[in-house]
């Protein structure tokens, strides 16, 4: 718990003091994969244009899906995997912070799988939503989030999560349990129930398979998920 | 001297009569042609090849007296508008017997004088064949240029074409099997109508492959002249059934320059309709999960069976085929999990 | 320590030992000997027809013993690697085993057996300055698409020393380094790089680090498979076939009139690489030889859409003026290059079929009668024959040259000429011949959202060339005796030379008026499709003289406009559909007045895709009219005077009633009235509902109901029909039942019973079982059973 409370006090420290003098300018992330539609603004003054494969975010980087549609994120810095799902938002910003790097994943809305290597001493990983503050060390599940409340279904590993009005309203889950945090900081935890476990194995659906019916009248195509 | 002159009038008329009987000529068309080609009626020596479409028929007293004849050709363009004289022939002397149309300037009997007007020939060639009414006045003379007797025809050329065309069935319509009302435009100058029908295999098939296949169901069945008819009560060679396509055509027959011709309109395409389409089930199933993106044309090509199951091939990105029950299987598992399904599309060909 | 390594052995590695002398072995190169690394050994081989298995045989450093790895021999090269567990500091030694056909081995370098030395390489320890290297894609073993394919590597950990842009990468151990995109510390491949890589089903790819000093400092491999459409189509490339061959026999019981056919289909198909050929044969015991063939064999050969030759029967498609799905028995083919284009066909369309004499006349009592004709009198001692005329033989050829590939422009010009055999047969009716020379033209804008085509044709025929072409003599016994028509014979002899090369010249030769174009035939379709409207407008010039042997049914003397426009609304849901067509004949003012066709149709289309009825409303008028009053006493007879209306609709929905219900239910009306002095109008009203509903996946029923009402000259004639019937899957789908009753009742009186059983013995073999029944009460009992087999090879 106490080291929770370091890296979120190193992080909020570093991001005050050293963001506008040590901005990443390399790459944070990479798309590794799409499906259907999805944008991207590659640094946070660019223009927002559709993603393609090999497109590298840079710090202020924002991922939009629109329906039907994900994208698979590869962080630069050691390849944790954020799989964005439909309909989500998510911006990325990256920081060194003397030889650590720091990165702060802010999802407006959306679900978001993510698989985070273990971070060194040096590094920081955090995800922020409208409701919530995570910080992860190497752990995998999903987050689920929207304006109201933000739901973190935790695989493995651990995770610390504060209220992001009110950080003195925090807790540390463990793997195989769920999270609810809402906007006035009123946490929820709970083992995952088999519709949970279903989410994420459906979550974790990345890859598409097409069948092509063809017909003397024209080709019939559909493209669904597999695992 | 009244009685006189009725007795002479009467002799005349005697005289006249029993010269008519004696000698006499008389032209027999074949038919109604409505149609002739101008090279039919070219008048010329040596022109092989010409049609038989008129007789001569001579009786002279004795037998085979020596004669000659003189013709006229006459021309109007409307029925309303007059006669003009397009051109007249005059042949040697020969021997008077039976002959037809194709032997004049072409036999012993050979053309001494033809006269024709360039003018109206011009017009009638621009026309491209003769329309309206072709008068033919024959007149046979004696060697010593006595006229023996004469005959006159006249023939109306309708000139019909294939304009005609099928007003039912509408083309691709289906139909039940015990009213397949067939009608088509009448077209002036036919004679008759036959009608031709025979099943459409496969999509593929052309409509000339289908009608010209063994044993059509309808074959050339004689209609006279009605312009509409029940295709459903005519006899058969064989049966049809429900589903199945037909392919009909209307073939007009028409007497053109002495021969019977067949003037086809174009065919059309029905189907039997069936009250008992069972679409395949695989199909069924394609239709049901695709149906918002399916053109109606192809749901109804499934759901009439024109659309068969062989007729479709299924495979993946990778090009590997699928066979229809592990589609079944695919397209009953997006239905329950609809999430899972990114796109789906219809490319027409 | 790293340098100790290097410079520890006194035998430097040598990447292109090519010094050694060896019958086999010309060359053998291999990747970095790098710590923990897989190493990659290839030897380019002589005489590989002599090999039978090639190995490397090598020894790990600390190792007693040599190990042997099999090489791959692909071509003259052979391919084998040690695994990165065995390439240890700070050498490997090896040698090459070659094993001959006749028994007898082999080393490179020669003479291992006698004591020669193996070859050595130098092992590069990994160095730290390769840390912090991150490839970010591929994984190892990951399968790639065309779509998905990325390689990445991250940079961003790497130590100060490493140069980024040093980096090499090579892909199956092809150097691809330039394609990549270095961008600051990140290195990127993707598939638009590398879209002309020769890619395999699995791949290598070998990222080699070096640093500042240019010394390579990390070597990492990861293997891949790429399954592509490329893939996929070299698989395809391979030689494959099918086939199927079916087999029908069936008795026909019609009126009494009882044929039994039997049926044979042979289909067979292969393909090679983007070639395929097709066998194609269908016998069936209604061949007769006094009618036109009803057998059908062809064989193609295909090279994708470049070149296809077709011998046999073919339907080929010029344009459709000319040359559209008519039998032509013969060689069909073309050849599209793109720029140039050539497609032709020639063969026979008609077989002769010989007539028949029926009754002989002398010159006395001969008859006026078509089917009279001049016979020979020395074989048939009269001079006239009453006969059925039999078919000559007919042949054509066309050619169509083009240019362009069609898919924006392409210009086409067709020549095509038919003749009659006159020889083909004795008793026949005025052989013809025919030449047509066309050109199409088709122009495509805006990804075919504008199309424009035109063709025209122009059409020659001689209705008979029996008598062939006018002599000299002919030609000054016409024009000379007929000097009012002031043509010089000796011009019209120099025409003659000139046509005659194409077609026969005599009198029969049209038409006398091309001039008027009489014998033109064209059609411009303007196509658009914008603002969810699919406009179509086109006009047809068709003269009373046009004719094609290439093209059976084409409606002549006749020109006008065809507009059609389909609009989709509410998201493809809602369709409008609106018709209107203006022809009138008589073109070369050969009839005696001109018949107008007009038809308006317009329909409305909804499908809400929802809980409501699909619907289709469709009304359509028909006009033609020829101008005479029927009741005018000289011209009533030829009055063209009549309407036809049409309204027709039809619902359908899905009810969900314990299991799916799709019903449908449909009215149609027409109304054809006709003003003439006899009575030929009709009526007709149809009504049907049916239902089939889905009970199970195996099982779905059918129950339909058709009011017909129909009026035809006045006489009625009414009927109702019942259908009920089903179908029935069953033995894991390898049995399908189908039966079905329908009687009707009333004015038409018909009574089916259908069974179609449907076994699938085998995937590939099927037996089709039909029994139909027809019973007409008071008439017949027609049937037709039959029983057929497919096999899929």
């Amino acid at each position: 718990m106490k080291k929770y409370l370091i890296i979120v006090f190193l992080l909020s420290l570093s991001n005050f003091l050293f963001a506008k003098n040590f901005p990443s300018n390399n790459q944070v992330a990479i798309v590794k994969k799409i499906v259907k539609e999805v944008q991207v603004k590659k640094a946070s003054d660019s223009e927002i244009e559709s993603a393609k494969i090999g497109y590298s975010l840079l710090d202020g980087g924002q991922v939009i899906t629109k329906a039907k549609s994900l994208a698979l994120l590869v962080l630069t810095k050691d390849k944790s995997l954020l799989t964005i799902r439909e309909n989500s938002i998510l911006n990325i910003y990256q920081r060194k912070v003397g030889n650590g790097i720091n990165t702060s994943t802010n999802i407006d809305k959306g679900t978001v799988l993510f698989k985070v290597e273990k971070q060194s001493a040096d590094d920081g990983f955090e995800f922020v939503t409208p409701s919530a503050v995570a910080s992860i060390r190497g752990t995998s599940g999903v987050i689920d989030a929207d304006s109201i409340q933000t739901n973190i279904y935790l695989e493995e590993g651990e995770i610390f999560v504060q209220s992001k009005d009110d950080p003195s309203k925090n807790v540390t889950i463990n793997g195989g349990n769920k999270l609810t945090i809402d906007n006035e900081g009123n946490i929820e935890v709970q083992e995952f129930t088999d519709e949970d476990k279903k989410k994420i194995d459906d979550t974790k659906k990345i890859n598409t398979k097409k069948i092509y019916i063809t017909t003397p009248y024209g080709i019939l195509e559909i493209e669904y998920l597999i695992e | 001297m009244k009685r006189f002159s009725t007795l002479f009038f009467i002799l005349s008329i005697f005289i006249c009569f029993n010269l008519k009987a004696q000698n006499s000529i008389q032209l027999i068309t074949i038919g109604d042609i409505s149609s002739i080609d101008l090279g039919a009626i070219y008048i010329a020596n040596s022109l092989s090849g010409q049609p038989r479409f008129f007789q001569l028929v001579m009786n002279t007293q004795p037998i085979g007296r020596k004669v000659f004849l003189k013709g006229k050709i006459e021309w109007k363009e409307n029925l309303s508008s007059g006669f003009k004289e397009v051109a007249n022939f005059t042949t040697n002397i020969f021997n008077a017997r039976n002959i037809f149309s194709d032997e004049l300037g072409n036999s012993d009997i050979k053309f001494t004088n033809v006269d024709g007007d360039k003018d109206l020939i011009k017009q009638i060639a621009e026309i491209g064949k003769p329309k309206g009414v072709i008068g033919i006045t024959v007149q046979m003379f004696s060697e010593r240029n006595e006229i023996l007797d004469d005959d006159y025809q006249e023939l109306i050329f309708l000139n019909p074409t294939s304009t005609f065309y099928i007003t039912q069935p509408n083309n691709n319509e289906e139909i039940d099997i015990g009213n397949v009302i067939c009608s088509w435009t009448s077209l002036s100058g036919a004679i008759g109508y036959k009608i031709k029908a025979n099943i459409l295999e496969n999509e593929s098939q052309s409509l000339d492959d289908a009608l010209n296949s063994s044993n059509p169901i309808i074959d050339n069945y004689d209609v006279g002249n009605e312009t509409i008819v029940n295709l459903s009560k005519i006899s058969k060679n064989r049966e049809w059934f429900d589903g199945q396509k037909v392919v009909v055509v209307v073939i007009a027959l028409i007497n053109e320059s002495g021969v019977v011709k067949e003037l086809k309109c174009e065919p059309i395409i029905f189907k039997l309709k069936s009250l008992n389409q069972t679409v395949n089930i695989y199909l069924q199933s394609i239709v049901n999960f695709f149906s918002s993106i399916i053109p109606n044309d192809l749901i109804n090509k499934i759901n009439s069976g024109e659309l068969k199951l062989d007729q479709i091939e299924i495979r993946d990105e990778n090009g590997s085929i699928i066979s229809y029950e592990e589609l079944s299987q695919i397209l009953n598992m997006l239905e329950a999990r609809k999430d899972l399904i990114i796109n789906t599309s219809f490319q027409p060909k | 320590m790293k340098k100790i390594f290097v410079f520890l052995f006194t035998f430097i590695y040598l990447s292109n030992v090519s010094a050694q002398v060896s019958n086999y072995v010309s060359r053998v190169r291999m990747s970095d000997a790098l710590e923990k690394t897989q190493l990659n050994i290839s030897a380019d081989l002589y005489n590989v027809e002599n090999i039978s298995q090639i190995s490397v045989v090598y020894k790990p450093f600390g190792e007693t013993e040599f190990k042997l790895v099999e090489m791959q021999i692909s071509g003259t090269q052979a391919n084998g690697s040690i695994s990165s567990d065995e390439v240890v500091p700070p050498y490997l030694e090896y040698y090459l085993l070659i094993e001959l056909k006749n028994g007898s081995k082999q080393t490179f370098p020669l003479g291992i057996e006698e004591g020669v030395l193996p070859l050595q390489i130098v092992v590069s320890s990994k160095s730290e300055k390769g840390k912090g290297i991150i490839v970010l894609s591929p994984e190892e073993g990951e399968v790639f698409t065309k779509d998905d394919f990325l390689i990445s590597v991250s940079f961003v950990r790497s130590g100060d020393n490493i140069d980024i842009t040093k980096t090499k990468l090579l892909l199956n151990n092809v150097d691809i380094t330039s394609k990549a995109l270095i961008d600051n510390e990140l290195i990127v491949i993707t598939n638009e790089q590398l879209n002309d890589f020769n890619f395999t089903e699995n791949n290598q790819l070998e990222i080699k680090i070096y640093d500042k000093e240019n010394k390579l400092v990390s070597s990492v491999l990861r293997n891949f498979k790429y399954v592509n459409k490329l893939i996929a189509s070299k698989i395809q490339n391979q030689f494959s076939y099918n086939g199927q061959i079916k087999a029908e026999a069936r008795n026909e019981n019609t009126f009494s009139n009882q044929i039994f056919y039997k049926n044979l289909l042979v289909d067979f198909n292969s393909s090679y690489s983007d070639w395929k050929i097709n066998l194609n044969a269908y016998f069936t015991s209604e061949e007769k030889e006094n009618l036109q063939p009803f057998n059908r064999y062809s064989f193609s050969i295909q090279n994708e859409n470049l070149l296809s030759i077709k011998v046999g029967d073919a339907f080929p498609k010029f344009s459709n003026l000319i040359l559209d799905g008519k039998r032509v028995r013969g060689l069909t083919g073309e050849l599209n290059l793109g720029f140039f284009n050539i497609q032709t066909s020639f063969g026979e369309i008609f077989r002769s079929i010989e007539g028949k004499l029926l009754q002989t006349y002398n010159a006395n009592n001969v008859p006026l009668s078509n089917d009279v004709i001049s016979i020979n009198p020395l074989k048939y001692k009269a001079p006239f024959g009453k006969v059925i005329f039999g078919t000559y033989k007919r042949e054509l050829f066309a050619i169509r040259p083009s240019f362009g590939s069609g898919k924006n422009f392409q210009l086409g010009f067709t020549y095509l000429h038919g003749i009659d055999n006159i020889n083909s047969i004795e008793f026949g009716a005025r052989p013809k011949e025919n030449v047509v020379l066309g050109t199409d033209l088709k122009l495509s804008l805006d990804n075919n959202n504008i199309l424009f085509t035109t063709n025209a044709a122009f059409s020659l025929i001689n209705k008979d060339i029996s008598t062939g072409t006018l002599t000299d003599a002919q030609i000054d016994s016409i024009f000379t005796s007929n000097k009012d028509l002031n043509i010089n014979p000796s011009d019209v002899k120099k025409i003659r030379d000139l046509i005659d090369k194409f077609i026969t010249v005599n009198q029969y030769l049209g038409p006398w008026n091309p001039q008027k174009f009489a014998s033109l035939g064209s059609e411009t379709v303007l196509s658009l499709n914008y603002l969810n409207n699919t406009f179509r407008a086109s006009y047809i010039y068709r003269g009373n003289e046009y004719q094609s042997f290439g093209q059976s049914f084409l409606r002549t003397d006749i020109k006008g406009i065809n507009l059609t426009d389909r609009i989709r609304m509410l998201d493809n849901k809602l369709f409008f559909s609106f018709g209107f067509e203006n022809l009138e004949d008589n073109l070369q003012n050969t009839k005696l007045t001109t018949t107008k066709f007009q038809t308006i149709s317009a329909s409305v289309s909804y499908f809400p895709r929802m809980d409501f009825p699909n619907i289709t409303f469709g009304y359509s008028n028909n006009h033609n009219k020829n101008g005479f009053d029927y009741k005018d006493l000289t011209f009533g007879k030829y009055a063209i005077d009549e309407t036809i209306k049409r309204l027709s609709l039809i619902l359908s929905y899905d009810i969900y009633y314990l299991v799916k219900h799709s019903t449908s239910f449909s009215f149609s009306n027409s109304i054809r009235e006709v003003k003439s002095s006899l009575n030929t109008d009709s009526k007709s009203s149809n009504i049907s509902f049916n239902v089939n509903s889905y009970w199970y996946k195996n099982l779905i029923s059918n129950v339909g109901f058709v009011y017909n009402n129909l009026d035809l000259f006045g006489n009625p004639f009414n009927y109702f029909s019942v259908s009920i019937g089903g179908r029935y899957i069953l033995l894991d789908d390898k049995l399908s039942l189908y039966g079905n009753v329908s009687p009707s009742f009333g004015d038409f009186k018909r009574q089916s019973f259908e069974f179609v059983a449907n076994y699938n013995v085998m995937n590939n073999f099927v037996i089709i079982f039909q029994t139909r029944i027809f019973r007409i009460p008071n008439q017949s009992t027609n049937s037709i059973v039959g029983l057929s087999t497919r096999l899929n090879i």
